[in-house]
């Protein structure tokens, strides 16, 4: 029985005022974005960048806090689980990434199909698209996948008194190994795999097309996956 | 034997939730765990489904570890279930993910059991405990673990589901029930298991709790004084 679907159902139904609340702020950047007009501190296309940033701020801390309360949620532990801790984990992290992928692709397309009526030369749609799913990959998917391993943590062994050092190890501890992946990141960078180019031809000779390294991708993805199977494992040695 | 337990202890810190406790369950069998608050019921129910390790001695499941035999446990905690879940949303969510989850009997039991098609946030106490009961009771699992499955049910109910539900339990499957509502659990289980500072002071079956010649109530009183 695959129970990945029903796993993902669950996360959807405990976070469905979230979402409502995501598509309201693409709603209300959309129609902001609609009536943007020149004054006489900006111009309508620093506005826009104003805006899209302050909708991803709040868009992103919303998801952190989402993905936070989501959780916490009671319910978990009132009948045993036949699937595993790892199912749930990945059906939390598929979940929870695909959402943030979802806002953060749709506003960068507002904002793109905003700037490409107004600012000449914008880029193409299939790089900005490149640009956001690489940034994504780099960065919220490890991010989702490192906030499931810390609340699974702190919620499972309640820490107190002493264990708060250890949480408090685990969290920075985790920083420094960002810290080596980058550092391994940037030596192994252009070395071994062709690196993604993102076109930018369309800006005629301003820019050279941008050259985005794999091998810090694949470290983060290889990250995520670690992080998310050690979620699962504080699941099953929380239950067991 | 469907479960036994052998010489089990479980410590919590330097505390003991249970003491050298054995018990053997065979297929069939409707079990009453009786016991006041704190008497180590939870941790015994706990350690069969698996949730917990023991200490010392062991725990044995379908001839193997109680967590490797999940699949054919239904335990029912006494935790809260999710605010939105709705009956249907309890049908979607159980479907999904325990593959022997029976729906036409799960339908049955919410009709028998009389649970309203709301949230369960717009539903009582009672009414909640009713839900749980029927998401865990629709398995087709071979040990049911249903921990104080009907706190906060009114007595009347609490009478009909015992003498229905439990009197008549089914013989292809083991229950064990815990409670401290010892008063209605007379002539329901097949056996009683009566717990103390998490030492089985009492067990016994229907018969030898008859020829006591005194109520279940008399007894628990008797041997948890």
């Amino acid at each position: 029985m695959n129970a990945l679907p029903t796993l993902l159902w669950l996360e959807l139904r405990k976070s469905q005022s979230f979402v409502m609340v995501l598509a309201g702020i693409l709603l209300l950047t959309a129609v902001g974005l609609a009536r943007l007009t020149a004054n006489a501190l900006n111009t309508p296309e620093e506005e826009a960048v104003v805006l899209f940033s302050l909708a991803a701020v709040i868009g992103g801390t919303l998801l952190v806090v989402a993905l936070f309360i989501s959780a916490r949620q009671d319910g978990a532990g009132l009948l045993l689980s036949v699937p595993g801790g790892l199912a749930h984990q990945v059906a939390r992290f598929v979940y929870w990434g695909l959402l943030g992928a979802a806002f953060a692709l749709t506003l960068a397309l507002l904002l793109w199909a905003y700037l490409d009526r107004t600012v000449p030369g914008m880029p193409g749609l299939g790089s900005v698209l490149t640009f956001v799913f690489y940034g994504l990959g780099l960065v919220w998917l490890p991010g989702v996948a490192y906030l499931l391993l810390a609340f699974s943590y702190v919620q499972s062994y309640q820490l107190s008194r002493l264990g708060w050092l250890a949480g408090l190890a685990a969290f920075l501890g985790f920083f420094g190994l960002v810290d080596v992946l980058v550092e391994v990141g940037s030596k192994v960078a252009y070395a071994a795999l062709p690196p993604v180019t993102i076109s930018l031809q369309s800006l005629g000779s301003r820019l050279d097309d941008i050259r985005l390294p794999l091998e810090p991708l694949l470290l983060s993805l290889a990250l995520a996956a670690g992080l998310v199977v050690l979620a699962g494992r504080v699941w099953d040695e929380v239950e067991a | 034997m469907l479960a036994r337990l052998e010489a089990v202890t479980k410590r919590y810190g330097g505390r003991e939730g249970l003491h050298d406790v054995s018990l053997e369950l065979p297929q069939g069998q409707a079990l009453g765990l009786l016991g006041l608050n704190g008497a180590g019921k939870t941790t015994l129910l706990k350690l069969l489904a698996g949730l917990l390790v023991p200490s010392q001695g062991s725990v044995e499941v379908l001839g193997g570890r109680p967590r490797a035999m999940r699949a054919h446990v239904a335990y029912l905690s006494d935790a809260e279930t999710y605010p939105w879940l709705s009956p249907a949303d309890g049908e979607r969510l159980m479907g999904g993910l325990y593959p022997d989850f029976n729906r036409a009997r799960y339908r049955e039991l919410l009709g028998f059991l009389e649970v309203p098609s709301r949230p369960s946030r717009a539903l009582s106490r009672g009414q909640k405990a009713r839900l749980r009961l029927a998401m865990a009771l629709a398995r087709e699992a071979r040990l049911f673990l249903l921990d104080e499955p009907l706190a906060g049910i009114d007595v009347i109910s609490r009478d009909r589901i015992l003498k229905t539900l439990v009197r008549q339990w089914r013989e292809d499957a083991t229950l064990v029930l815990s409670t401290h509502e010892v008063a209605e659990a007379e002539g329901i289980f097949d056996r009683a298991v009566f717990l103390k500072d998490g030492r089985v002071v009492l067990d016994a079956g229907a018969e030898e709790l008859r020829a006591r010649g005194k109520s279940v109530r008399e007894t628990f009183v008797e041997v948890l004084a």
